[in-house]
């Protein structure tokens, strides 16, 4: 590892935690109360970017997957491989806070809307990709099967999409009076704030999880060349 | 050779070979009775109204049973090393994926035709009216499922435990195609036409039309050593 990359890596995390405590100040001590809801709404903060977070992850397996089906380099496979992780982690934040807002705003936990429901199978269809991995030896063959599962997964998307939007019968709204269109003109510094937090925090964790895949890769080259001299 | 002719080829094989044993098809099969019978007992029958419920039952049972003739429709190519004899004909790759597509479909139909005949007996229901409609249903959605099958059986067949892999790939990906089965069954079975489920039917195609063209340009890259 250089220095340059080191002192890369070290700005980011710290970048990271300074901007984490802005986005915390934020949240809790400068976004006003929601008149109706209350303090509870304060969870949209970090619902909301972790959502953007999970899509864009999803993106990123897909894209990764191509790249390593046309240039077969590993690299593909493993940024596909960290993506769908922190994709599957946000996806998870999502979940979860979801039902704690829903609780006391809609009554319920959980409820087949629309929009929880694509959630709640994007997170099936990722988890199935992360299984891949833990049913194939080679790692050739693993990353190709990978890279096929999650150019099918993205590819699924919007088909999930359309068929529960119809399915639940009502027209798509990307932006509903219960998130972001309710919002009050104030609330917005601290929802980009937020943003940029977890945007950060994507970046970081893939590239902390990437760096942990090229180690294990070059353990595993090491043990190859052990057992044939051996 | 003719690519059509090599399609059929590999889909007259695998279908051969299943004629001499059928055991693909009767384990399916008994599979997917087995499921009608203790749905039986999960929802009583008898009490509900047919149409909520059959549709429904129809569309677990037919998923399920039919990831377990999609595995084994790779497991032979498997054995003694059968894929490099097919892989080394005369015979473009797509030609493999869409010859096994065939022949899986081909028994995904059969199972669907007994599935709903024997599902008219249980939830007693006339079958000849509704028949055309929910043929085209089944067919629809029986070709995105061995399209997608087919694909990720090729993948799960190399793989360790490679039954279990492909339930946990195909039926995430396959949520939409049962759901849209479902939506066009239910109203089918109360006795509405075809025109009310055909954005249904529409999306269906569309889903067919995708896996499909995805699994003939990625089937290659998992047949690779």
């Amino acid at each position: 590892m250089t220095a340059t990359s080191q002192a890369l890596k070290l700005a980011l995390w710290a970048a990271l935690t300074v901007l984490m405590l802005v986005a915390l100040h934020s949240v809790f001590l400068e976004a006003p109360a929601e008149r109706v809801m209350g303090d509870v709404q304060r969870i949209f903060y970090f619902h909301f970017p972790s959502a953007l977070g999970c899509f864009a992850a999803f993106a990123v397996v897909c894209g990764a997957g191509v790249a390593y089906l046309a240039t077969r380099h590993l690299r593909w496979d493993r940024l596909g491989r960290a993506a769908a992780e922190v994709g599957v982690l946000f996806c998870t934040i999502v979940l979860v806070t979801g039902p704690i807002w829903a609780r006391p705003a809609w009554g319920v936990w959980w409820t087949w809307e629309a929009r929880l429901t694509t959630t709640l199978v994007l997170w099936l269809l990722y988890v199935s990709y992360l299984m891949v991995g833990l049913y194939t030896d080679s790692r050739e063959q693993r990353a190709r099967a990978a890279a096929v599962v999650g150019i099918i997964g993205f590819l699924d998307v919007p088909v999930v999409y359309f068929s529960v939007q119809w399915w639940r019968g009502h027209h798509p709204v990307i932006f509903g009076r219960a998130q972001s269109g309710g919002l009050s003109p104030d609330m917005w510094p601290t929802v980009w704030w937020c943003l940029a937090t977890f945007v950060l925090l994507f970046v970081a964790l893939v590239g902390l999880r990437i760096s942990i895949a090229a180690t294990e890769d070059a353990i595993s080259d090491l043990e190859e060349r052990l057992s044939q001299r051996g | 050779m003719n690519y059509l002719r090599g399609v059929w080829l590999v889909a007259r094989k695998d279908l051969l070979s299943e004629t001499r044993t059928f055991e693909r098809l009767s384990s399916m099969l008994f599979l997917a009775l087995t499921i009608l019978v203790i749905f039986n007992f999960a929802l009583d029958f008898s009490r509900w109204q047919m149409a909520d419920l059959a549709a429904g039952v129809l569309w677990v049972t037919l998923p399920l049973a039919a990831v377990l003739a999609l595995h084994d429709s790779f497991r032979a190519e498997r054995e003694d090393q059968a894929l490099w004899g097919l892989l080394l004909a005369p015979l473009d790759e797509s030609a493999i994926y869409l010859g096994k597509l065939l022949s899986n479909l081909l028994l995904l139909l059969i199972l669907g035709a007994l599935t709903l005949g024997l599902s008219a007996v249980f939830f007693n229901f006339n079958l000849v009216p509704v028949a055309a409609g929910l043929g085209l249903v089944v067919l629809l959605n029986a070709l995105g499922f061995a399209a997608l099958g087919t694909l990720f059986a090729t993948l799960s067949s190399r793989a360790r435990r490679g039954e279990v892999l492909l339930h946990l790939l195909l039926l995430p990906v396959a949520i939409p195609l049962i759901l849209a089965a479902v939506r066009s069954t239910t109203p089918l079975l109360a006795g509405r036409g075809l025109g009310e489920v055909r954005p249904w039917l529409q999306l269906t195609v569309a889903m067919d039309v995708i896996f499909t063209t995805a699994g003939v340009l990625l089937f290659g890259y998992l047949t690779e050593e």
